[in-house]
Parts: C-alpha cells; structure tokens; sequence
C-alpha cells in the first residue's frame, strides 16, 4: 500500500468517526497499523478526546438522572469542568434543600442565577410561614395547657363535690362522678328499683332540651334532693343532659323548722298572726260546703295583770288562757295568736251555734275552775263570725269584721258589770 | 525581636489607616503576595515544605478568622455553616457552597466558587490552594475542637470551575 492509499484509509476512519459523532455516538477508537508519527500523535489525540467525549457524555446523562454522586471525568478532561461546576452547584441545592427540610432556614443561595432569587425567596416565605406556624402552635400549646389544667380541676371538682352528677344521653349515663358511684353502688345492693337515679334516667327520657331546677323526694332512702337539669351541646352536634343532684334533706329540715318559728308564738306554742292569715285564706280558698266558724278573741285584764304584777305575770296569764282554751279544739278547729292579747279561732265543719256552744263551755269552764298560781282566772271577750259558702269578703275584711263583733261583746260584758266599777279605774281593757 | 504570636489585632485599624482608600484592594495585589511569598518558600525550602508553610498560615488565618468573625455562643452546626458563608462572601474569599455535611460522621464537603486564590489561574498539574486547606481547617478545629484534614480535590487551577474540599474530622 503506497502512502497515498494510507492517507485515503485514515482520511476515511477519520470520516466516519466524525461522523458518528456528528450523529450523538461516540465512536469506538481508532486504530490504524502503519502510519508515520505524526500522524499516530494525531490519532491518539484524537482517541482522547474520544474518551473524554465518552466520560462526559455519560457525566451529563447521570447528571440528568439527578444522580449527583457519579463518578467525575478524570482531572485532565477540562471539557467536563462545566458540568463538575453544574453538580457541585446541584449537590449544594440538594444540601440546602435537605436543611430546610429539617428546619433550617438560615441557608441562602448565591450567584446561582435564577434559582437564587426563586430559592430565597421560598426559603423566605417558608421561614415567614413556619413562624406563623410556631407561634400558631404556641398559642395552641398555651390554650391546651390552660384546658388540660381547667379539664383537670373540674374533674377533681366533680370528684369531691357532695352532689351527685351524672351526664345522660339517649338514656344512657354517659359520665357519674364519685358521689354517683356510691349512691348507685348503695342502691343497687338494696335491690331499691324507685330511687333519684332510675327517676332522673325516666325523667329524661320525657324531658328533654330543658333547663330546670326542682326537689324530689326518694322514697327509699327517704331524702330530700334538689335536681338542676340542663342540656348543653355534646360532640359539636348532639345534645346531653347534666344533673347536678344535691342532697337538701338537712336543708329541708331546717325550712321547715324556719318556717315554724315564723308562723309560730313562741310563748304559747301556737301560731302566729302570719300563720292565722295564711291558714284562713287556705281555707277560704278550699271552702265547700261545710260551715266555718271566725272566732276573734281578746283576753281581759292582760294590761292589768301586766301593770300590777310584771310583764312574766301577764305571760303566764296568756299561756293559762291558751293552755286552757285549746283543751276544747278537736280537728277542724284552731286558735293562733293574733297579736299581745287577742286571738284567732278558726272552726271548720262549725256551725256559729256549734261554735257558740263550744265558746261558752270554755267560758264557764274557767270560770268554775279558777286557775292556781296567777292574779286572774282568765276572761275573755269574742266576736264570732260565721262565714257562709257564698262569702265575698277577703280574710282581712272578716277578721276586721270579727274584731268589731267581739269589741261589741266587750261593750255589754262591760255595760253588765257596770254596777261593779272596777277599784283600779280599768274599765275596759281592750281600749286601755 | 522576640517572637509574639499573630492575633487578629495585629491587623491594625484599617479603617483608621485607610480613610479614603478603604478597606479593600484589588485581588490582584493579594495574589502578588501570595504568590512571590510561594515562590520565595519554593525556591528556599521546596515545594512540599512551602506547601506545609502556606497550609499553616492558612490555618492561623482561619483560627482567627473564626474567633473574631464567626464565633458565638451556643451556635448550632447549622448557624455555624450558614453564619460561615455569609462571612466567606462579606470577606469577598470566595462563595462557599455546602455539598455534604454530616458532622456526626466528621464528613464535609464543600467548594469555594470565584476563590481568591485560584479563579481564573492557568490550568496546571496540581491544585494551588494549600493556603485554603489550612484556612478551613482552622475554622473546623476551632468550632469543633478537633483537628481536621483537609484536601483540595478539585481546583481551578486543575481545570475545575470551583474549588472543591473534603474535610475529614479526626
């Protein structure tokens, strides 16, 4: 083979390396068998630069598949400086977005083109946001700290408190406190089926999305309890009853005692002028067909008795008259203290000649049996009023209209004994 | 003269001393000095032994660099990096970028773009930022309390377009 034909081979390998390369393959390397010198330098130049195509070829293909830890082009490939420059930067976004993702927003990108002012800026308003965030959550932290511990108190509230509560829906009890418990513990052992708890459960079944408070009285365990029901939102959406229960048999009692010392004379045991009033409009409001007898009484020579002999004198002259008196009151009939010396006698189911009768017996009964220990045996003048079915007049009217009767019978009591002046000039006691 | 440590006060008052020009200077003029230093240690005690000079500087340079400009208390690693790379670019050193950190593990690597030392050098057969090494080994020691190797293993000089270190913790 002359030169000229070594040439044209080379000049042909030449041509179809290049234009593999032209088409995006790179070609295997050349090889030739004989050549003068320069021209193997060129061909292992040439080579070279094949392989430096090769390793960044597939350099740039890695980089593409977001490998970033690919093998580099060997140091003398200084082709391949751009794309080393182009993973050093990618390895640095993947680094800083890893920081961030941990929550690392002090990392800023430099020079790196359009990808710094887009990386800040995210960085930024990732920054923004989770500060938002974080104080978001604090608020939250603090609110649920303050209901945890509100949560807590209020259950050791509901612990200890003396009063039942339960919490019922749809029937069922849904919460009971320690009280509960222990009532429903007692009750069931006493096998007691009509008791406050099977009460509250049928009374919520009928009354439901009210807010009421009354007292109900347990047969079985024969106790007062006063019962505050309401209905309150459960679950956003569903409504619940509570019941707070308190046991009010102690405050029952001190009531009604209450009520008796307010109704009642201390000094005679009977009842006073509020309760005279109250038991006569009961049964002027109740009045059948049945007579009712109004007796209004005064007792005589009370000031007398007083003035000569102490005020302790004139209280036992007062409780010898009722002591007495009352001897004769069998039901139906009752006689409260009106005010220092006059008296109320209400007869029900009496006829005014009954009453007359009766008003008569206890005269001439204190007067045949003088009493022991005090100045006077007791007198007394009365107005006796009988109140017929169809009365139209109020309480106040007939006991005034009594009143006047029995100041009419103190009149002829008086104008009886005219002839018999009395040496202490008392002349009539009601007016003195 | 006796011998007195460097400290970062032996800079002076530059801004006293430089009231119109200022506190800054072409790089050129830097790498004038570096490089007639270099070849002055070269010629005097080789290459390898003015490489270990050069590394060593760097790294009085770097432990200083971090006990005046970085360092604070309780700083976090990731304050530390960030707080680092503000100051490498307010120092107009180079932009550092962060490619891996696992301080757990002692790993880092990181490259130094547009560095003072080496961007826009010739290419050459081997990287020329000794003094770099050193300057981040100094910062590493100093905040973590251990030594560190560092190695330059991509560089301008070799052809690379930045600067690229891997720093072992011991």
């Amino acid at each position: 083979m002359n030169q000229n034909d070594i040439k044209s081979d080379i000049s042909l390998i030449f041509d179809q390396a290049l234009n593999s390369l032209l088409v995006g393959r790179i070609p295997d390397p050349v090889k030739v068998e004989t050549a003068d010198t320069s021209v193997l330098a060129l061909i292992e130049k040439f080579n070279s630069l094949l392989v430096y195509l090769k390793e960044l070829r597939s350099f740039a293909i890695a980089l593409a598949d977001g490998n970033l830890e690919s093998e580099t082009p060997s140091r003398k490939n200084f082709l391949a400086s751009p794309l080393k420059d182009l993973q050093s930067k990618m390895r640095h976004i993947s680094w800083q977005a890893s920081q961030v993702a941990k929550g690392d927003f002090t990392q800023t990108l430099d020079f790196m083109g359009e990808y710094t002012n887009s990386f800040n800026e995210m960085i930024s308003k990732v920054s923004e946001r989770e500060s938002t965030l974080k104080s978001e959550l604090m608020r939250i932290d603090t609110e649920r700290d303050a209901l945890s511990q509100s949560q807590h108190i209020l259950s050791i509230m509901l612990e200890n408190i003396p009063d039942i509560v339960l919490v019922i829906k749809d029937g069922d009890i849904i919460f009971e406190n320690a009280r509960a418990r222990s009532i429903m513990l007692q009750l069931e052992k006493k096998n007691s089926t009509d008791n406050i708890i099977t009460f509250i459960t049928s009374y919520n079944k009928k009354n439901l999305n009210t807010n009421v408070g009354f007292d109900y009285y347990d047969k079985s365990q024969k106790r007062w309890f006063h019962i505050a029901h309401s209905n309150f939102m459960w679950n956003d959406d569903q409504y619940a009853d509570m019941f707070v229960i308190g046991d009010i048999t102690e405050s029952k009692k001190i009531e009604k005692r209450l009520k008796k010392d307010s109704e009642y004379d201390m000094l005679t045991g009977l009842g006073n002028r509020k309760h005279g009033l109250r038991i006569l409009k009961e049964a002027l409001s109740q009045h059948g067909s049945y007579p009712i007898s109004l007796c209004f009484i005064d007792l005589d020579k009370l000031k007398k008795v007083n003035d000569l002999h102490g005020h302790a004198a004139g209280d036992e002259y007062i409780k010898e008259f009722t002591n007495r008196f009352v001897k004769f009151l069998d039901r139906g009939k009752l006689m409260t203290r009106f005010g220092g010396d006059e008296f109320l006698v209400m007869m029900r189911r009496t006829s005014k000649v009954v009453a007359k009768r009766l008003l008569d017996t206890i005269e001439n009964d204190l007067l045949a049996n003088p009493s022991i220990g005090i100045p006077f045996t007791p007198q007394f003048s009365y107005g006796l009023l009988p109140i017929e079915k169809d009365n139209t007049l109020d309480s106040e009217a007939l006991i005034e209209k009594a009143d006047s009767l029995m100041y009419s019978h103190k009149k002829r009591k008086k104008s009886s004994a005219e002839s018999n002046i009395d040496p202490d000039g008392y002349e009539d006691d009601r007016l003195t | 003269m006796s011998y007195k440590p460097f400290e970062w006060k032996d800079l002076g008052d530059i801004s006293t001393g430089r009231t119109n020009l200022g506190p800054e200077m072409p790089v050129a003029v830097y790498r004038l000095f570096e490089f007639t230093t270099k070849d002055v240690l070269t010629r005097r005690y080789g290459a390898e032994t003015a490489k270990e000079i050069i590394r060593e500087c760097g790294f009085i340079a770097g432990s200083e660099f971090y006990k005046n400009v970085i360092q604070e208390d309780n700083l976090t690693f990731d304050n530390f990096i960030s707080k680092l790379q503000k100051a490498i670019l307010q120092y107009k050193i180079g932009v550092l970028r962060i490619e891996s950190a696992d301080i757990a593990r002692k790993r880092i690597t990181l490259t130094v773009a547009e560095d003072i030392d080496c961007s826009g050098l010739d290419v050459a057969d081997e990287a020329v930022c000794n003094y770099d090494e050193g300057f981040i080994a100094g910062i590493l020691k100093c905040y973590t309390g251990c030594d560190w190797d560092v190695l330059e293993i991509d560089c301008w000089a070799t052809g690379d377009r930045v600067c690229r270190f891997k720093a072992i913790g011991r």
